[in-house]
């Protein structure tokens, strides 16, 4: 009954999310709004490795990036079409995520969130200096429209029907592993490693797995994105976008799918509506972010926990006892 | 053949010999008990068993398996399951999510099962939520299964972390100062609880301050102090040795002095 109410929820953000781009007629906001779907499947990513397992990840960008440029140079130098392209991205993308996971996750704790600082570095100088093969400083041109068999999607309005459906499987896809034994498991790891070890878990090939997971994650937000601008530029790929992202999970609700879904929207428009602010809108824009961790340390999803218990509180005594079991 | 058997097992931390070439066996079905002063090295010798330290010497035989610094997955895989001293629920995870944490190394589906959620996994999740369900109603604690764990009362996380350790199957329970933070009520009821598992076929190793509980459930009571074994017998023998004796008497002492 609750899995039917929570799939209910999802529907109704699927159909506004169809409709949307009947009533948007400016290809900017349709541009942002593929710009915010590439950001979700990025935050749910995210979300696996650290809203689930509890590993912060600093380079989500990195693993977008490489998705980004895998699927670029594939398009570009062997044309391969769009379905192709994005596999052999996904592909690259969870071997660099075994690659760095492997050795970084050993070490653990807070050095994982530096040695993937340092990693998101190094990518971002790979980007930009291994010209031959990245196009280097001037970046990867020459990506032709995104076809998918003898569909070609020229507008940012056809295009966004590409990403929507790629955001539909992200978003199973992380249900699927929230709610089965997998989520389960990386939550143990997350709660308590001792503990996870003691029930026979081993948490080091579940953290490399939830690690490689989050990135194929990024390879997929990373095809979107180059065939979405036809041209990968090295610059995109900094940390500043990689926190950007962290904040969209933390703001969203470290941990809840439909929370990580709000949180990459909002602060993908965010900083639109907040435009008018001028001078003052970095301000206004941290300022916010701080109030929401501060008080809302459950991510703005925990509001509408707070308003169901209220109305459960209502309808039956025991209130407020479902909110761990939903997440 | 002895279910457990720990042969001159020791464990320092710098300069300090926390476990010192202890010596301890339990048989099938038992319920052993294991008591000492605080620091006496309890926890430890309890994480060396368990696979959370690497021992500094000595052997660990599982029914006569060497188990001795295997990892800790590996431990449980064989079948010896724990409790925290200082409780380790997953906290993000309900009351009943907590128990299926325990059954996910003897699970048969694979990454794809979970993706496609296939009949198989289905099938699967229903059996082990319904098993889950039992252990639960075992513990008492079925009532609450859609809490988040971390709401319960202490005494309940305790028992709760009894029933998700049972959900791994275990032959050897370990549990480290279940009555820590207990009412008399609970305790009682702690008691019951504990004695049920055992009946159920698990022999338990049970580490505690508070000796009713201790004499109550436990044959045979081994005591250390300072890493060290100092005693070990039936718990008439226990009560009325002077090295333990001395070593509780020590200790009030000591206190007295530091408060
Ligand atoms: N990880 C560690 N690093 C350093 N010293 C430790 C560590 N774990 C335990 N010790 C020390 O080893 C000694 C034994 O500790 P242990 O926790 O095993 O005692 P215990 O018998 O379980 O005590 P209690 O009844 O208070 O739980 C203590 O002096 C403790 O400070
Ligand atoms: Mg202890």
């Amino acid at each position: 009954m609750r899995f039917m109410r929570s799939y209910l929820w999802y529907l109704i953000g699927l159909v506004a999310l169809l409709v949307l781009p009947q009533v948007v007629s400016s290809p900017y906001i349709m541009f942002l709004l593929n710009m915010a779907i590439i950001f979700v499947i990025l935050a749910l990513g995210l979300n696996v490795v650290f809203g689930m397992t509890g590993m912060l990840n600093l380079a989500s960008l990195a693993f977008s990036g490489i998705g980004a440029y895998t699927s670029g140079i594939l398009a570009v130098k062997l044309g391969l079409p769009f379905p192709l392209a994005l596999i052999g991205a996904v592909v690259v993308a969870m071997l660099f995520g075994l690659m760095v996971g492997l050795p970084t996750i050993r070490i653990g704790g807070h050095y994982l969130a530096f040695m993937t600082i340092a990693f998101g570095e190094i990518m971002r100088l790979i980007f930009q200096n291994w010209t031959p093969v990245t196009g280097g400083a001037l970046g990867l041109s020459g990506i032709k429209y995104a076809s998918i068999g003898p569909l070609v999607l020229k507008t940012h309005w056809s295009y966004y029907h590409l990403s929507l459906t790629l955001l539909v499987i992200m978003v199973y896809v992380a249900n699927r592993i929230r709610v089965s034994k997998l989520g389960r498991a990386f939550e143990a790891v997350r709660g308590s490693e001792v503990a996870a070890r003691a029930l026979g878990i081993n948490t080091y090939y579940h953290k490399v797995l939830a690690f490689v997971l989050g990135a194929a994650f990024g390879g997929v937000a990373g095809t979107l994105y180059a065939f979405l601008m036809r041209y990968v530029d090295p610059g995109t790929f900094t940390f500043e976008e990689s926190a950007r992202v962290l904040t969209m999970v933390m703001v969203g609700g470290r941990g809840s799918i439909p929370g990580v879904i709000i949180g990459a929207f909002l602060l993908t428009f965010l900083p639109e509506w907040l435009r008018f602010l001028k001078d003052y809108y970095m301000a206004m824009y941290g300022l916010g972010i701080l109030l929401i961790v501060l008080f809302l340390p459950g991510g703005v999803i925990s509001l509408w926990d707070k308003v169901r218990s209220r109305f459960a509180a209502g309808r039956r005594a025991p209130a407020a006892q479902t909110s761990a079991g939903k997440r | 053949m002895a279910l457990l058997e720990v042969t001159r097992v020791s464990k320092r931390f710098g300069g300090l010999v926390a476990v010192n070439e202890v010596d301890v066996t339990i048989e099938p079905g038992e319920i052993r008990g294991l008591i000492g002063p605080n620091g006496s090295g309890k926890s430890t010798l309890v994480n060396l068993v368990s696979g959370v330290y690497r021992t500094d010497g000595g052997e660990i035989k599982l029914e006569g398996r060497n188990i001795t610094n295997l990892p800790a997955h590996t431990i449980s895989h064989l079948h010896v399951s724990r409790t925290f001293q200082t409780i380790r629920l997953f906290g993000t995870l309900s009351v009943l999510e907590n128990v299926m944490v325990g059954f996910y190394s003897r699970s048969k589906t694979n990454l794809t099962d979970v993706i496609l959620n296939s009949p198989r996994l289905a099938r699967e999740e229903a059996g082990l939520r319904k098993r889950a369900e039992e252990l639960l109603e075992l513990v008492e604690l079925k009532p609450f299964k859609d809490q988040p764990g971390k709401s319960l009362t202490l005494g309940r996380q305790r028992v709760l972390e009894m029933a998700r350790a049972l959900a791994t199957e275990p032959k050897l329970l370990i549990l480290d100062e279940p009555a820590a933070g207990m009412n008399p009520s609970e305790k009682e009821w702690l008691v019951d609880v504990i004695r049920r598992i055992n009946q159920s076929g698990v022999s338990i190793l049970l580490i505690e301050h508070h000796m009713p509980v201790v004499m109550a459930l436990a044959k045979r009571i081994a005591v250390m102090n300072f890493g060290l074994k100092i005693a070990d017998g039936v718990p008439e023998e226990i009560r009325n040795n002077d090295a333990v004796i001395e070593a509780y008497l020590g200790r009030r002492e000591d206190n007295a002095a530091i408060g």
